[in-house]
């Protein structure tokens, strides 16, 4: 099913005055893709799976499923979610505490009046594909967290819906299990090839989850693209640091002919291919992941610094460093310097990024 | 099942925790025991004996009850005593849903409606009873305006003078008290229920009526036992509408089992008004236990 959102903004009315908590959200999301929305809480993600669900209904704009329009208020149009066919896993799993597993997995079965043989074969098979086999008989109250996210996505594939949306489905559970969990979800959308919106704040599960991002703040989309696109070129300062972990550094920058003038008096050269913003004059934020500042021994054109502090990740090594153009993270692979120390970073033009600031 | 671990388990404590888990128990024992069990048993005994101010109490076994047994008046009291919970009741407990059911949706004023819905059960019985009794007036009550109004043919309703007329008119005014309390109770159990249940059940593709019948009323069942708990015992022991609105009357056709033993108790026949006490106190907790049973109340493991 492909989905279509065009220009959907959302009020809402309380007695403390208007929330504009969506504005003009324009969204493709192609048929059988993983879509993830990412934000930070309160942005508006659930409300727009809410919209798309048919739980609250668009102030402004349309949506459209395939080439039927379900919602457009302009139009006096609304489908409601009884005729969208839309799976649901809530983040709370609203799991039905009065029934038992085989009865939360059953339940869209059977009030749509399906005959009891037809209801067992479909919640065998969607327990079965999900490992619930032996639960069945249990109540939700008796389940662990993992256990009844699954009950909830079986609950929500047992009746085969034509979209499948998930609201943050893996923030309750320990970190381990979500590792896991994300990887079986991941295989389980690519078998089945429902079109899947997932609402996450998490960076990570977006990144690995998702074959594209959109990226809201504030009601509005920042960016839409694939997993890489969004980490490689970031529209915003704000999208430079939410993705990415350890996010990226920024700095001050002011722009003089075809270098950037940063704090301290260092200059970068800007690349060639980043040549088009010639003429452009004043301030700009300069961006660089902390991957892409190199350790180097010869001070010529690097910055000095200072260590302040040295985490160990594992893999890698995060260092906190008081530098001459403000504070930076730095990632190392190996040899860390000591805390301390004094040591050179060396500023690869190609791998800085360029946000400029509305005049 | 987990009352027989939880038996167990009190079974397996040291002996020195035995004694605290008991100590802590034994405030709630006595005031149970004092507030409860003392006048329960107190009347009990007083309904064996006769029992009245001019003469020295004496023992006489089942007398009262076999007295009482003989009374027509007590057996029209019985009768109607029945009859009135079993009108008031249902309909005070489905009025009370539906009003909850509309409170408990999201509207803008609503703290506001909820606040103005308990006012009824607020104002004294004795009040509003003297309210009804002017609004049921023959010649210029509320009520027989209204009838010529909707129907100018029909004649006024002689409600406090005829039998029926009587008990509708004690069960519109018991109605109009009490159903603010049960819609308060279910509430409370109403906003209990998750908004996400039903969400989900919306996008399961349950109908209205659907996500009433499977999700609403079985997650209410607890809290719908003891709304129907509490009315019961409540219209079991109706006196204050009836004494105000009627008397008992006409003829004793109100006369709801707590009058009739009033009656007794005014007249200081204090042995019979106890054996018409206990009486009543055996059908309340005969009922409850019932109810009780229904609600699966012990048996399910939270
Ligand atoms: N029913 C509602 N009434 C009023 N405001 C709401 C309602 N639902 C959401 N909002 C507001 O809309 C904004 C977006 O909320 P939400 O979509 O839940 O964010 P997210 O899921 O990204 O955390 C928030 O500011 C929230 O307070
Ligand atoms: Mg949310």
């Amino acid at each position: 099913m492909h989905l279509t959102i065009h220009n959907c903004s959302k009020r809402f009315r309380t007695l403390r005055g208007t929330v504009e908590a969506l504005r003009e959200v324009s969204l493709e999301i192609g048929d059988g893709e993983f879509f993830v929305l990412l934000g930070p809480s309160g942005c508006g993600k659930s409300t727009l799976l809410n919209l798309v669900a048919g739980l609250e209904r668009p102030s402004s704009g349309e949506i459209r499923f395939g080439e039927t329009v379900v919602a457009a208020p302009a139009r006096r149009i609304f489908v409601s979610p009884r005729q969208r066919n839309v799976a649901m896993v809530f983040q709370s799993y609203a799991l039905y505490p009065h029934l038992d597993v085989f009865g939360n997995i059953a339940f869209p079965l059977k009030v749509a009046g399906e005959k009891e043989g037809a209801v067992r074969d479909a919640v065998a098979e969607a327990a079965g594909r999900l490992g619930l086999g032996d639960l069945l008989g249990r109540r939700p109250g008796e389940l662990s967290g993992g256990q009844r996210q699954r009950v909830a996505i079986a609950r929500a594939l047992v009746r085969r819906p034509s979209v499948f949306l998930l609201d943050e489905p893996l923030s309750n559970l320990d970190a381990q299990l979500r590792a896991g969990t994300r990887t079986e979800l991941k295989a389980l959308q690519q078998e089945l090839g429902i079109t899947t919106l997932y609402v996450t704040h998490d960076q990570t599960e977006a990144m690995t989850l998702g074959h594209r991002i959109a990226l809201l703040e504030e009601g509005e989309i920042v960016q839409v693209g694939a997993p890489q696109e969004l980490y490689d070129a970031p529209a915003t300062p704000f999208a430079a640091t939410f993705i990415g972990s350890p996010p990226m550094n920024l700095l001050q920058g002011l722009i003089i002919e075809r270098e950037v003038l940063l704090p301290g008096g260092f200059l970068v050269n800007v690349p060639v291919e980043k040549r088009d913003m010639e003429g452009l004059k004043g301030e700009v934020l300069v961006g660089i992941r902390p991957e892409h500042l190199v350790v180097v021994q010869e001070k010529e054109g690097a910055v000095p610094g200072t260590v302040r502090m040295v985490e160990p990740l594992g893999r890698e090594f995060l260092l906190q460093i008081a530098s001459g153009i403000g504070d930076l993270q730095a990632l190392v692979e190996k040899n860390p310097p000591q805390r301390g120390e004094n040591v050179n970073l060396y500023i690869d033009p190609r791998r800085v990024h360029f946000f400029f600031l509305q005049a | 099942m987990s009352t027989e671990s939880n038996n167990s388990a009190a079974d397996r404590l040291p002996p020195r925790e035995r004694r605290e888990a008991l100590a802590f128990l034994l405030p709630v024992a006595l005031f149970l025991g004092g507030l409860v069990l003392v006048p329960v048993l107190g009347t009990l005994l007083d309904s064996l004996h006769r029992d009245v101010t001019f003469l020295p109490r004496s023992f006489i076994g089942l007398e009262n009850y076999r007295a009482l047994s003989a009374d027509p008046a007590f057996w029209a009291s019985v009768r109607f005593t029945l009859v009135f919970v079993l009108v008031s009741v249902p309909l005070q407990v489905v009025l009370g849903l539906l009003i909850a059911l509309v409170l408990n949706e999201g509207f803008a004023g609503r703290a506001l409606l909820r606040a103005c819905v308990l006012i009824p059960w607020a104002v004294p019985a004795a009040v509003s009873g003297r309210v009804f009794e002017l609004i049921y007036n023959y010649s210029y009550g509320a009520a027989n305006w209204l009838i010529q109004l909707v129907h100018p043919g029909a004649g006024p309703v002689n409600w406090l003078g005829t039998e029926l007329g009587a008990l509708a008119a004690v069960v519109v005014a018991d109605t109009y008290k009490t159903t603010p309390f049960a819609a308060l109770l279910l509430l409370a159990g109403l906003s209990a229920i998750p908004e996400d249940l039903y969400g989900q059940a919306r996008i399961d593709r349950a109908t209205f009526l659907q996500r009433f019948f499977r999700i609403t009323l079985p997650l209410l069942k607890p809290v719908l036992v003891v709304t129907l708990i509490f009315r019961t015992i409540d219209a079991l022991r109706v006196f204050d509408v009836i004494f105000v609105l009627t008397g008992g009357g006409p003829g004793g056709a109100t006369s709801a089992l707590s009058i009739y033993g009033f009656r007794y108790y005014a007249a200081g026949d204090f042995g019979y008004a106890s054996a018409v006490s206990v009486i009543l106190f055996f059908i309340s907790l005969t009922l409850v236990v019932g109810y009780a049973s229904l609600g699966g109340f012990g048996r399910e493991a939270r």
